[in-house]
């Protein structure tokens, strides 16, 4: 991909108090790049930072520190009214389809609603748009009339996506569109998103604790640990080496609906640290099955190695040369 | 040996202004001594009743309207609720994705423990204690003897699946009723539950019943599988030969539809999926690739498949689609 990217982000910080004088670390040093018409996943199980990051950058919540360029502008910059008026191009999905739709407002209405951010559009300009948008997500027109309760999760969940799409964004962040969904209807939610992405050009960020989710969505995958991401790069090379061992958990943690294929042992220890409590060293070591005493004593750098992927491991380069245990 | 748990022709009704309407029909399912059954199937298949008319725990506007439930040879449909409650957390035990429901707010987890250890022997506080501690550590908590003094809404998900599990390795427990058993918890604990309870019905004989959405759950941690739809079991048969050549066509969707969920590349083309279930002939008619004019006047029975030992379905053209004579 050439020219700016769409969205930068740069060693993003965000902070919360938690009471007496203490200091929750959500985000810590994130940056990611995501290019017009790409699609990002953000992975990670909780405590991640991986929602906190996606809310800072639609500025649901203020980041403490760095920086978030949308199409070359400054977005921390921006006074509430310019950010409004660039809020349209960011669109969001949300997990539960249900509760993020009004459920005495027809689904026409639902729709057009976010188109309120643009100027200028009569009634039935907004309709037009609302149904283009329905038929985007393969519904028919006479749902324009309908309630959402009138629908099946799997249709609620095209009405939020139908939703974010009305505005025509340059990005949508979808964040765990299909997690509250059955296998059947997540697989055909999971295609529609693809679809989407390379019929309109749409950059997504795709925030999900489930790496499988995202892997027939998502060009290049970050994976996030305790607030900070410990890999980034192409998603099937990531699926095919991961090279920090709490990626090769997670793949490991996969269970492939076939009994004769091997369950793999690599295996995390024990919980997941509390954010409020964060280990000293790197945020893995007490659960990785590869620490070394120098991982208990700093956090390893992010080191690139080569073609977009980086890895903050001490023993990255080793992980690339070993085999399944 | 006589099954643990032998479910009988059980139906539920739940009572609506209208009438009764049947949501579990004609459910028969048998869990032997240690053995261990997944229970899949969407929400909405009844699964999850299925559990709860096990434990007598059906509140109205739900009842069982037939059949039997027997546990190690007695009958639980009828059983009153003092009963219940003696066999329920002590025979057979239950967690769900929010295990913390099951244990009292009130009390430290080491207490509760060793309530359960001192309610079935005669032993001392003291004695109790130190195996209530013994047996955090056997479920992986770390550090049991701080956490011993640790109430509920201190521990995470997955510690209080842990300390559940340590409750039913207390009570002997014979039959363990699980859930969703990775429903809420992240995917690098969840690994180590599943292997944990795994170990607990090895080593302590617990038969385990797994109800899960999730077909890599079953495929890995049950020998049997039953596959539910619209409140029926569909298919019944070991994990071996459900995902080597799965019969009924509703299965065959479901694992195309898992297989696809964990591989990026495939790609899985149909909208039939957002059809109720029918209300006359075979619920599946409706979304069935290889529905005939009979699927629609009757209801077909769980039967046997021929020269298939342990392998039933319930479906009128199982014998040709096993047979490999149509494709579904």
């Amino acid at each position: 991909m050439t020219g700016t990217p769409l969205l930068t982000v740069e060693g993003l910080d965000k902070d919360f108090p938690v009471g007496g004088g203490r200091i929750l670390k959500a985000v810590q040093g994130v940056s990611f790049e995501i290019a017009r018409g790409e699609a990002l996943a953000l992975v990670g199980e909780s405590g991640s930072g991986k929602t906190t990051t996606g809310r800072c950058l639609l500025r649901l919540i203020e980041p403490t520190a760095g920086a978030i360029r949308f199409d070359g502008v400054d977005l921390r910059a921006l006074g509430l009214r310019r950010f409004r008026a660039m809020r349209p191009r960011m669109q969001m999905v949300f997990q539960e389809p249900y509760e993020s739709l009004s459920p005495r407002m027809r689904i026409g209405r639902l729709i057009e609603e976010p188109l309120r951010m643009l100027p200028g559009l009569d009634a039935a300009e907004r309709r037009r748009r609302a149904l283009e948008a329905l038929a985007m997500v393969r519904l028919g027109a006479d749902a324009y009339d309908r309630y959402p309760h009138q629908f099946s999760a799997g249709q609620q969940q095209r009405v939020g996506i139908a939703r974010a799409l009305v505005t025509r964004p340059d990005l949508v962040l979808l964040d765990e569109p299909t997690s509250a969904l059955d296998v059947s209807i997540r697989a055909e939610i999971l295609d529609l998103l693809s679809d989407l992405q390379a019929d309109l050009g749409l950059a997504y960020l795709f925030i999900s604790h489930d790496l499988t989710a995202v892997r027939r969505v998502c060009q290049r995958v970050a994976i996030m640990y305790l607030g900070r991401i410990v890999e980034i790069g192409e998603t099937e090379q990531i699926f095919e080496r991961p090279l920090h061992p709490y990626s090769r958990a997670l793949l490991s943690s996969v269970l492939y609906p076939d009994p004769r294929r091997r369950l793999s042992r690599f295996l995390l220890q024990g919980e997941i640290p509390s954010p409020i409590d964060l280990p000293r060293g790197c945020h893995l070591h007490a659960r990785c099955p590869w620490a070394e005493d120098r991982c208990a004593e700093a956090y390893p750098p992010i080191d690139d190695h080569g073609q977009g992927r980086r890895v903050a491991c001490y023993r990255a380069a080793e992980m690339a040369d070993m085999r399944e245990t | 040996m006589a099954p643990l748990l032998d479910i009988g022709a059980l139906g539920v009704d739940l009572a609506t202004a209208g009438g009764s309407r049947r949501i579990v029909d004609d459910l028969s399912l048998r869990v032997g001594q240690r053995e261990s059954v997944g229970i899949v199937g969407e929400s909405g298949s009844g699964k999850t009743i299925l559990i709860r008319a096990v434990l007598g725990l059906l509140d109205p506007p739900l009842a069982v309207a037939g059949g039997s439930i027997a546990f190690d040879g007695r009958e639980l449909v009828g059983l009153d609720e003092r009963r219940f409650r003696e066999i329920r957390g002590r025979d057979i035990a239950l967690t769900t994705p929010e295990p913390r429901k099951h244990l009292n707010p009130l009390l430290t987890v080491g207490r509760q423990i060793a309530n359960v250890i001192r309610a079935h022997r005669d032993v001392a506080h003291a004695a109790a204690a130190e195996e209530a501690i013994g047996l955090l550590r056997a479920v992986g908590i770390p550090d049991p003897e701080r956490r011993m003094a640790a109430y509920p809404h201190e521990l995470s998900g997955g510690m209080c699946q842990r300390v559940i599990i340590a409750m039913a390795l207390a009570h002997r427990t014979r039959l363990l009723l699980v859930d969703e058993p990775t429903a809420g918890l992240d995917v690098t604990i969840s690994r180590q539950i599943l292997d944990l309870m795994h170990q607990l019905a090895e080593s302590h004989g617990t038969a385990l019943v797994l109800v899960s959405r999730d077909l890599g759950v079953v495929a890995h941690y049950c020998r049997r599988v039953a596959v539910m739809y619209a409140g029926r079991i569909v298919e019944d048969a070991s994990v071996a030969a459900f995902f080597e050549r799965p019969v009924h066509p509703y299965s065959r969707q479901l694992l195309r539809a898992a297989v696809a969920a964990r591989d990026g590349a495939a790609r899985e083309r149909r909208s039939s999926a957002l059809l109720p279930p029918a209300e006359t002939g075979c619920a599946f008619r409706l979304r069935c690739p290889v529905a005939v004019a009979e699927c629609a006047a009757t209801a077909p029975p769980l039967a046997p498949l021929a020269g298939a030992a342990g392998h039933a379905a319930r479906c009128l053209r199982a014998a040709a689609i096993a047979a490999g004579e149509i494709a579904a």
